[in-house]
């Protein structure tokens, strides 16, 4: 099935609540990009992309290792869920 | 006897009575009664607050999502709140007998100013689906090409239709500017009777836009299955309803028809507040329980 084109907010929200996600599901602190990508649905490539534009942003935080690498979400990124929900929210409502 | 609301809004009624008030019974120059101006400075207050609202809550989308066509709602909406503050002085000044110029003039920017809001919500409607469409720069390229190569005619049907539709939008945020200004051209000073005929036309093209904007706003809605959501449709029918009683007083001089269009008026946006309200509570209600 084709896939409709994301938006690039659409992509950090889905990112950032797919980190979200699988911390607050494990109860870890952090979590690894293989898990992240497998929830985004992005290539790997793209991913990484995204991960470095939402660390200048200072919406996550990357540990960067050998392998695989760990992120964690900051108050920033949780404050931007937030607000992308209420944007959607608002938005739909007015049938935008 | 006069109604009171004709005394408030006389650039709406009829000529003679408005002749009648402004001379009185003696020809003394009479000013707005205390109540009378005090009415229309709350509903003036009230409307700006209501639409200033709006304006705001859907500025704060665009500047965080950055989505262009959401720019069209609080833009219409911030022209129809300063609609408003010359509705209210064309109110103050229609008892000013040496001011009638003034008076004119504050009805014709209200009339322009409201119509142009009106078209800067449906820009918003009409845009929404468009980012994957040709830009105006890709567009008249291939407009000048169609025009000028005739073998190209029966081929460019689809690229007619695509201009067609870029083109709509500046029509729409035109017209109101022209019909207002094309009066000026006719008879650069403004009269009653010039006014009233622009009066309808303007509400014409109100109602119009407002019922694309309603059916556009609904579509998607009804799509969803989302009948909580129909607070912001029938918001926008309310406001529908009050051009559709300024047209009722314009042709019968009914004035309940426009108390009715004051009261409709407010309401809508009462209702349009409260459905950002509900939108945003809901959404941190949902966020809670996502939470929890």
């Amino acid at each position: 099935m084709r896939q409709e084109k994301r938006h690039k907010l659409q992509l950090f929200y889905e990112i950032l609540v797919a980190i979200e996600g699988y911390m607050s599901n494990n109860d870890v602190t952090a979590a690894k990009p293989t898990h992240i990508q497998h929830t985004s649905r992005l290539s790997y490539d793209k991913m990484m992309n995204h991960f470095n534009e939402l660390e200048k942003k200072g919406m996550i935080i990357y540990r960067r290792s050998n392998t695989d690498g760990l992120i964690s979400i900051t108050n920033k990124g949780k404050q931007f869920i937030k607000q992308y929900n209420e944007l959607m929210i608002l938005i739909e409502s007015a049938g935008l | 006897m006069t109604d009171p609301f004709t005394l408030l809004y006389p650039s709406y009624a009829t000529t003679t009575t408005t002749i009648a008030i402004h001379h009185g019974t003696n020809g003394v120059v009479s000013a707005l009664p205390p109540s009378l101006s005090l009415f229309s400075l709350v509903v003036t207050v009230a409307s700006i607050f209501l639409c200033s609202v709006i304006a705001m809550y859907f500025y704060r989308s665009y500047r965080f999502s950055g989505f262009g066509y959401l720019l069209g709602l609080p833009t219409g909406f911030a022209i129809l709140a300063a609609s408003f503050v010359f509705e209210h002085l064309n109110a103050v000044y229609s008892y000013s007998y040496a001011n009638e110029s003034l008076e004119n003039l504050f009805f014709w920017i209200q009339l322009a100013l409201q119509s142009e809001g009106f078209a800067f919500i449906a820009l918003s409607y009409m845009l929404k689906n468009r980012s994957n469409f040709a830009t105006i720069n890709e567009l008249l390229p291939a407009a000048s090409k169609i025009l000028f190569s005739p073998q190209n005619w029966i081929h460019s049907s689809i690229k007619i239709r695509e201009i067609i539709v870029g083109v709509l939008p500046m029509i729409l945020i035109s017209i109101p500017l022209m019909v207002t200004i094309s009066a000026l051209f006719v008879q650069p000073i403004l009269n009653e009777t010039e006014l009233k005929d622009m009066s309808l036309y303007t509400t014409l093209f109100d109602i119009v836009v407002l019922g694309y904007i309603f059916v556009k706003c609904l579509k998607p809605l009804v799509k969803a299955a989302n009948i909580k959501l129909l607070y912001i449709p029938a918001a926008f029918a309310l406001l529908w309803l009050e051009q559709y009683s300024l047209i009722i007083h314009y042709f019968d001089n009914n004035q309940f028809a426009f108390i009715g269009s004051i009261i409709v008026r407010l309401a809508g946006l009462g209702l349009f507040v409260y459905a950002i309200y509900y939108a945003l509570s809901s959404g941190r209600s949902r966020e809670m329980e996502i939470e929890t």
